[in-house]
């Protein structure tokens, strides 16, 4: 036999440690990873510190190569936020208003030397960030500011003219059957209700006929 | 019915039927109560000299919905035996006679290659493991004569709890993880069912009808469940799932197949971890990279292989997401229990869902290997080139060792390497995630410790990523 004599194994020890390790695995409630929070925390983030301007929740790609994520893949303004001096580690995990903390200090600070930079013009109306003309990051060494392109919903990553309007992209990626961004919730479809009834009313119909007894 | 198995020791019959019915009613309670999302192909079955997969998958390119066939071989090979020696357990024993007439009803031995060289080379009690379906295959005549159709065992849908006719094959997964990051600051554990889905197939002669139903819930951005979405949410709500979803014609008893419908891209080795870099780069994986298309499968005694027609995954919108183009692999036994595989992709879409870049043009091209040096190590490995538009040219690989330490226990080692190739759009410094390539290592213990139930652990180590351990609880039907 394949595994001959070195098989056995012990019922009792073996079942026990199943349980055990079953009841590890169920003993918690779910959550999913902490990382996939960070889009959320970006839109809100942003929001605050860009008022009257409509972000969406960003896919991945906001901050990484692909919209898998993870640490180990990020784009070159994921990369600048995540090791930029002043808020190293950015975790996962890390609250909204940390990563709202982050952000702001990343838009405020001026990029050590050797880091793309553009000029910025920082109105006034926000205390973290001064007002002021000073260079800030350029991610993706176009000429414009990570906060200039982040105002405008540019992308931070991807060059000029080709991420214009690709941090919330128009035509967003959707999931689903038939999934569209809809104008107006689709009206009753009054003609399917009254079939599906119809139908309905006709089996339970049917069904009934059946049970009755045959006579004679 | 289960002569001489470990079961038997556990309490005989009658407590293998209340064992039966508290794990299938639980079961039902779980579906129920979690609004649950798949069984895996096992690619290292090569050991037992299965090289083939629709013998024991209603996929013929393998994973997920086991065949009546398939469920005696989860049974006899996968799962630990408890309190006996499987030296003492002939697995020429008739433990499933009815599920066996089904087999060859079936014609399904007809299609393993590696069933006749199993009758050539061994006989009697002693066949090895390698010969289970030419031996459970001959077992049955007197099975047939000696056994009540009612017998049930373990390796049946719901532990034997509903019986399916012939023409219906049933069955589900869930899957439950658990993550836990030590090396992190911020949350170190995590822990929810990654994967709940129901399967099944209708079979009327020739023709088949399979589809899979499930449900996940996950975080708005992730990659993750989304591209199998029927219903809509995007965000963080419950959404219905179908990773599969097919309609089917069987040709030449079996051994050739055409199908429409959507469906796992035939590429590379199908194995089940779906974060694996080689099919996560590729993205040829089963967690939610299934496209429509229309397919055909040839499974002959040495040679096996699918081509598709990739017409996009009409479950992603719109339409410019969705990739087009062709996924193929072709394998060949080249000996006893080795076989070698090409695999070729080439996919155009308007924009990139993965990257979000404009006229993608991702081509994957590769070679892999999947042989058993000895009866408990199996080695697969795989390697394939990364060609996508804007890109340099990159590469992506795998080498898995398993060695099965002991019946249903399998210590895996496995080491990976990608390189995505330089994107040129997003520029900048060559990192190790862009340009430079990153390189990873996982341990595995997997336990099948009772009946289609399976404990799996895993710790890994990726460049610039956070050591990693998971555990997870697979439950299959």
């Amino acid at each position: 036999m394949m595994h001959g004599s070195k098989t056995r194994v012990s019922s009792r020890a073996s079942l026990a440690a199943a349980l055990l390790a079953s009841l590890a695995t169920l003993g918690s409630a779910g959550s999913a990873s902490a990382s996939a929070k960070f889009p959320a925390s970006m839109q809100k983030a942003l929001t605050n510190i860009f008022p009257g301007v409509s972000f969406c929740v960003p896919l991945c790609t906001a901050c990484h190569l692909t919209t898998v994520g993870g640490p180990g893949n990020l784009n070159v303004f994921g990369d600048n936020l995540y090791h930029q001096p002043m808020y190293p580690n950015l975790l996962p995990g890390t609250s909204d208003s940390g990563l709202e903390k982050a952000l702001t200090t990343y838009f405020a600070a001026t990029p050590a030397a050797g880091l793309a930079a553009a000029p910025t013009i920082f109105p006034p109306g926000n205390a973290a960030i001064p007002a002021g003309t000073r260079p800030s990051y350029d991610s993706d060494r176009d000429g414009v500011s990570d906060y200039d392109e982040l105002r405008n919903l540019d992308s931070p990553s991807l060059p000029l003219p080709g991420g214009v309007a690709e941090f919330c992209p128009a035509d967003t990626l959707m999931y689903g059957c038939f999934a569209r961004v809809a104008a107006a919730p689709p009206p009753v479809d009054r003609v399917g209700l009254l079939s599906a009834g119809l139908v309905v009313l006709g089996l339970t119909a049917f069904r009934r006929l059946k049970r009755k007894p045959r006579t004679g | 019915m289960l002569k001489g198995s470990g079961t038997r020791k556990l309490g005989g019959r009658d407590s293998l039927r209340a064992f039966q019915r508290f794990l299938g009613w639980s079961l039902v309670a779980l579906f129920v109560s979690l609004f649950p999302s798949r069984a895996h192909a096992y690619t290292w079955m090569i050991k037992h000299g299965y090289a083939s997969c629709p013998v024991c998958h209603a996929d013929p390119s393998g994973g997920e919905l086991l065949t009546a066939y398939g469920r005696v071989q989860s049974d006899e090979l996968l799962r630990m035996k408890y309190g006996k020696s499987s030296g003492e357990v002939s697995h020429a024993e008739p433990k499933a006679p009815r599920l066996v007439r089904r087999t060859l009803d079936s014609k399904t031995d007809a299609l393993s290659g590696a069933d006749e060289e199993g009758k050539d080379g061994q006989t009697g009690a002693d066949a090895s493991e390698e010969q289970a379906p030419a031996a459970a295959a001959e077992a049955a005549p007197t099975a047939s004569a000696s056994s009540a159709e009612s017998d049930s065992y373990p390796g049946e849908f719901l532990w034997g709890l509903v019986k399916t006719p012939d023409w219906l094959l049933l069955g589900g997964s869930y899957r439950h993880l658990m993550v836990i990051r030590p090396s992190t600051e911020a949350k170190t554990f995590s822990t929810f069912p990654m994967m709940m889905d129901l399967y099944g197939q209708v079979q009327l002669g020739n023709f088949r009808i399979e589809g899979s139903l499930g449900a996940a819930r996950v975080a708005v951005g992730s990659p993750y469940a989304r591209a199998a979405q029927l219903t809509t949410n995007q965000g963080d709500q419950w959404n219905l799932l179908s990773r599969s979803h097919w309609l089917g014609y069987d040709l030449a008893d079996g051994t050739m197949t055409i199908r429409a419908g959507h469906m796992n891209l035939p590429y590379g080795i199908r194995i089940p971890e779906h974060t694996m870099w080689v099919r996560q780069a590729t993205l040829t994986d089963r967690e939610s990279a299934q496209q429509d298309g229309v397919a055909f499968a040839y499974n002959g005694e040495k040679l096996r292989g699918e081509v598709m027609g990739i017409l996009g995954n009409y479950q992603v919108n719109p339409d410019k997401y969705r990739q087009r183009g062709y996924s193929l692999y072709a394998e060949y036994l080249v000996g006893e229990r080795t076989s070698v595989g090409l695999s070729s992709m080439v996919t155009k879409a308007k924009k990139d869902r993965i990257t979000l870049e404009a006229d993608p043009l991702r081509q994957a091209h590769g070679a892999y290997v999947r042989t058993a040096l000895t009866d408990d190590l199996v080695v697969l490995a795989e390697a394939d080139g990364l060609f996508t538009s804007d890109h340099n040219a990159g590469y992506v690989g795998f080498a898995q060792v398993d060695y099965e330490l002991i019946r249903g226990l399998h210590l895996m080692a496995t080491g990976e390497v990608l390189d995505r190739g330089y994107d040129k759009l997003v520029g900048g410094d060559k990192t190790v995630a862009n340009g430079k390539p990153q390189f990873g290592v996982w341990g595995t213990v997997d336990w099948f410790f009772l009946p289609h139930c399976e404990f799996r652990a895993d710790a890994y180590k990726r460049q610039q990523d956070d050591f990693t351990i998971l555990g997870q609880l697979h439950v299959f039907l």
